[in-house]
């Protein structure tokens, strides 16, 4: 093993966005304070918690190369309480030489005195939720910045030397058109951030937006969502320009500068252990996954009783691991490699697999580049027709 | 025994809401048949089914004996008729077991097109009529008009229509007088060898069959060697009564009286409605007339849902059987529906009560393919096909001939509403026979209409250009000639065959493009363009495509919620494995189910 992710979850935000399938909260201030004691405490009494799960607590140990503050909003949780939080993870890990150390930024909700406390604490990549550059846009769904705060968002943190900025899009909200996005896209480019990730608007029930549309309501502005040619098209021109301002797609949904790309993301789709702090997150040491209780109030009041927030966890067997080592590497356009693969875990598990992959292969799905599988760029957007092929069901 | 001039059999007719039900329920109460406190709103019908829908669906019989002003005690069997068109034929039945029938009129509706129908088939039978006018005591209620619509639409006087609310007990003594001074005794004699009349059966776990008869002559008793006339199976009488409602065992039936008849018989299907019972080593000379044996009118392929419910349903529709000789039903296997059964039907009613009864009371998910009718197709070598299933028509070129089972409709409407219904008559193929003003402002239709276009959507449509106030009666009154073709719907060049359906060349494409527009929009995207055509023998008529899928993909992460990543994938695949697959292209189930159930 050679280094590991941390992931600290903070499910604040100061409002509820129509689109969002996550789970955050609005809550009043101090709840902040309750909620940053329990993650103190989780930080603290891990060892234990991981006895209690039948967790090998040698994962702790593993050198510490990114940490990841998300949401929600962390950065709600304002500099000082996000002090006493760096402060006590990186008491309790051990950190590499050069770790990526994120926080998520909502436009609007940092400014000049915050970034300038934080750069101190050690975090040295900003992930902002631009989402759109379009005012009219980023109403409609329940943003609460403009577009022009997050070019401002950028310069400051530019100022307060920030080098490695990424910037999310998403491409399907309400009232895009193929002119708006072309200019959310251009907007961004001409921010020259390091890293950009496009999402897709998901239609979900776990989203006011996309719950209201599956029951072909107007609510949410739900009437004004395009269509599934309309994304597909926006994803395919969003590659183009990114690819021509010199941004390499190293994910179906993440592009970087060279050498920028998110190290915290890699971790997810090649099997490398991550540890999940706070209410809902998720963790992973490669044998097994599981994950805190979703709800803050439970998650707060189990700390507080001494009782392990952990709620599920289970082994993955050497057949879903084999299953995840396609479904979740095969997202990386660098693919994967069937010769480690086998190494990993022997070539009948492997085998059983050869002709769906031949078959896709034939197909026109799956293509090899330098020796490794890899999606082909026709099957990016259909990748989870292509990913069903690899889960038993 | 009660001499025979002091029974009285009648039945009482009337359209559907008119207070049929009401009606009985006060002689009951009246005739102290039944204590007021037992009461239960509308005591003859007793299935659920019946009572929520308001609708008699069996036919039941119950003795009142009444003392009359007279003096005299009278035994009234009053043998209550189903209420709907699918069951005319009981319903002439029935009617043919009495002397007499009360036609009920409410008195705010006037005459409808029921009230007709059952009044035509009272007349036929021979039956005295008394018009009893209904609910006189609504603000709506307009006797004077309802007299004149029975004079000049039913040619029966009504100057002594009795005139009454069933609802707050006025005037039913009235009704029951009248019963007794005008409705004809039963004049059969006792010792002329046995004919008695078949009128309900149902089947009874413990005893088997219970059969309904009017004796009309002769005597039934325990112990009698009895034979059923249409199948010659004999039978030893176990038991005789009568019911009062609840089953009461007499020593004897005599000519003129009702009753039920248990005799070890094992199959409902073996004692045909309309039957004659005589006795075996002394037979009538012959049978009653009107008897018929009963067809299915109108066919639907059946299929569970779930294919493992396949044998649930099969045993859920033999249990119906023993109890409805009128179902029909045969396996059937379709491409797309996998595993179900065609079933025959006496009418759209009938076709709803028994799918309604398998979901409700044997708890089954069904799909109902599109109502159809039975044809009679002539191939080019001469020979005659009944097909009541699209996918059995021969190809195109082999057919010589097609004919098309044909209804009498009649229908009452305001003239208000007469150019909507003239315009529908005339899409849906009809032909007028009469056109009648039966009052001033009523209007009689008289059409003959093929069956195939009434099971579609004609009475809802009929409704609708109505705004309910047209009433439709019909009877099945033969078959024509008519050019129609089978439409068959394609997907990527694969049959469907549970989506086939036969209509008028003229309609043909019209509803092949609807169908077709409606798949589109049902079929999900997939990775290939699909094409859905409808053709005619191998010409396309109508095409639409679904456009091949652009995106299904997961974009965001969710902090490393693999989980979720992987409960996704799983549950689009097991979708795709429950969808139903029609060559490559994968449709769900709900598709089918959507299709099926639209009305254009």
């Amino acid at each position: 093993m050679d280094s590991l992710g941390l992931y600290i979850q903070v499910p604040f935000c100061a409002s509820k966005c129509s689109f969002c399938n996550f789970s955050s909260r609005v809550a009043r201030r101090d709840v902040y304070d309750r909620y940053c004691q329990a993650l103190a405490t989780e930080l603290e009494r891990l060892p234990e918690f991981y006895r209690a799960s039948s967790i090998g607590e040698n994962v702790l140990e593993i050198p510490v190369d990114s940490a990841y503050l998300g949401g929600g909003t962390p950065s709600l949780l304002e500099s000082v309480r996000l002090e006493k939080l760096a402060t006590a993870i990186q008491q309790r890990f051990q950190f590499g030489s050069k770790p990526e150390f994120t926080i998520e930024v909502t436009p609007g909700s940092a400014d000049e005195s915050f970034l300038q406390h934080i750069r101190r604490l050690g975090i040295n990549r900003l992930s902002i939720g631009a989402q759109s550059f379009l005012d009219r846009e980023l109403r409609s769904v329940g943003r609460l910045h403009s577009g022009e705060d997050t070019r401002a968002l950028v310069r400051t943190a530019r100022a307060q030397g920030f080098a490695n900025i990424s910037l999310d899009l998403i491409a399907g909200l309400p009232h895009q058109t193929e002119a708006s996005w072309s200019e959310s896209v251009q907007s961004l480019i001409a921010l020259r951030p390091e890293h950009v990730s496009v999402y897709l608007f998901e239609i979900d029930e776990k989203s006011r937006l996309g719950s209201e549309v599956l029951k072909h309501g107007v609510h949410y502005h739900a009437g004004s969502l395009p269509d599934e040619d309309f994304v597909a098209d926006a994803y395919d021109h969003a590659r183009e320009s990114l690819r021509e301002a010199g941004y390499l797609q190293y994910e179906i949904s993440n592009y970087a500068l060279p050498g920028y790309e998110s190290r915290h993301n890699r971790k997810y789709w090649q099997l490398q252990p991550y540890l999940g702090l706070g209410a809902g997150a998720h963790s992973c040491d490669g044998q097994s996954r599981w994950e805190n209780v979703t709800a803050v109030e439970e998650y707060q009041s189990r700390l507080e009783h001494g009782q392990s927030p952990i709620s599920e966890r289970h082994r993955l067997t050497t057949k879903a691991q084999v299953e995840e080592f396609f479904f979740l590497g095969l997202r990386q356009t660098s693919g994967v490699n069937l010769a480690e693969a086998v190494d990993r875990w022997g070539g009948e598990h492997i085998a059983r697999l050869t002709a769906r992959i031949d078959s896709l292969e034939e197909h026109g799905w799956l293509e090899r580049r330098d020796g490794r599988l890899c999606l082909a760029d026709k099957a990016l957007l259909l990748s989870n027709e292509i990913f069903q092929e690899f889960v038993s069901a | 025994m009660t001499e025979a001039r002091y029974i009285r059999n009648f039945s009482i007719v009337a359209h559907i809401d008119h207070g049929k039900s009401t009606l009985a329920d006060r002689l009951l109460e009246l005739t102290g048949t039944v204590a007021k406190r037992d009461m239960e709103a509308q005591l003859l019908d007793s299935m659920d089914l019946e009572r929520e829908r308001g609708i008699t669906i069996k036919a039941h019989s119950v003795r009142l004996l009444y003392k009359a002003r007279d003096g005299n005690e009278y035994q009234l069997n009053l043998i209550d008729t189903p209420g709907h068109v699918d069951f005319s034929y009981e319903v002439s039945r029935s009617l043919s077991a009495c002397e007499g029938a009360l036609l009920v009129i409410d008195a705010s509706q006037g005459v409808e097109a029921q009230t007709l129908a059952n009044a035509q088939l009272a007349m036929n039978n021979n039956l005295e009529i008394v018009p009893v006018i209904n609910k006189i005591d609504l603000p709506g209620a307009d006797v004077e008009e309802t007299r004149r619509q029975i004079e000049q639409t039913l040619a029966i006087d009504s100057r002594d229509a009795i005139l009454i609310s069933a609802k707050q007990g006025t005037g039913v003594d009235e009704v029951l007088e009248a019963i007794v001074a005008k409705i004809p005794a039963p004049t059969g004699s006792p010792e002329a060898p046995l004919q008695a009349l078949i009128f309900d059966s149902w089947f009874d776990s413990y005893r088997g069959v219970v059969v309904l008869a009017r004796v009309v002559q002769g005597t039934l008793v325990p112990g009698m060697k009895i034979r059923l006339w249409s199948n010659n199976q004999v039978y030893t009488v176990e038991q005789l009564g009568i019911l009062t409602p609840t089953a009461v065992p007499v020593e004897s039936l005599h000519a003129g009286e009702v009753g039920f008849v248990i005799a070890n018989i094992k199959r409902v299907a073996d004692t045909k409605i309309g039957d004659t019972i005589t006795q075996d080593d002394r037979p009538a000379a012959e049978p009653l007339p009107g008897f018929e044996d009963i067809k299915p009118m109108v066919f639907a392929g059946l299929y569970p849902v779930e294919t493992s419910e396949y044998e649930s349903l099969r045993d859920a529709l033999e249990k119906l059987r023993l109890n409805d000789s009128s179902l029909f039903y045969e396996p059937e296997n379709s491409a797309a529906l996998g595993f179900g059964f065609r079933c025959g039907f006496l009418g759209l009613l009938h076709m709803e009560i028994v799918q309604e009864r398998l979901e409700r009371e044997f708890k089954l998910n069904l799909i109902t393919t599109a109502p159809g009718v039975r044809y009679r197709v002539t191939t080019k070598d001469g020979t005659v096909h009944e097909i009541d299933n699209p996918t059995r028509f021969p190809e195109p070129n082999e057919i010589a001939k097609i004919e098309e089972p044909v209804i009498t409709a009649l229908i009452l409407t305001q003239d208000d509403y007469l150019g909507g219904i003239l315009a529908l008559a005339e899409e849906k193929r009809g032909i007028q026979k009469g056109f009648d003003y039966v009052g001033p402002k009523r209007v009689l239709l008289t059409y003959e209409l093929p069956l195939n276009e009434v099971v579609l959507d004609f009475y809802d449509r009929l409704k609708s250009v109505s705004r309910g106030y047209a009433s439709l009666d019909y009877h099945f009154s033969g078959h024509w000639e008519s050019n129609l073709v089978k439409v068959d719907l394609l997907v990527a060049g694969e049959p469907v065959d549970a989506l086939s359906f036969v209509c008028h060349r003229d309609h043909a494409q019209i509803r092949a493009r609807s169908l077709c527009e409606r798949m589109r929009k049902l079929i999900p995207r997939q990775l290939f363009e699909v094409a859905i055509q409808a053709s005619v023998g191998s010409k396309i008529i109508a095409r639409e495509n679904v456009a091949a899928m652009r995106k299904n993909v997961l974009a965001k992460c969710y902090g490393g919620d693999i989980t979720r990543k992987r409960k996704l994938l799983e549950k689009q695949k097991e979708g795709k494995r429950r969808m139903k697959r029609v060559g490559k292209v994968d449709i769900p189930q709900e598709a089918f189910l959507a299709v099926l159930r639209v009305n254009e």
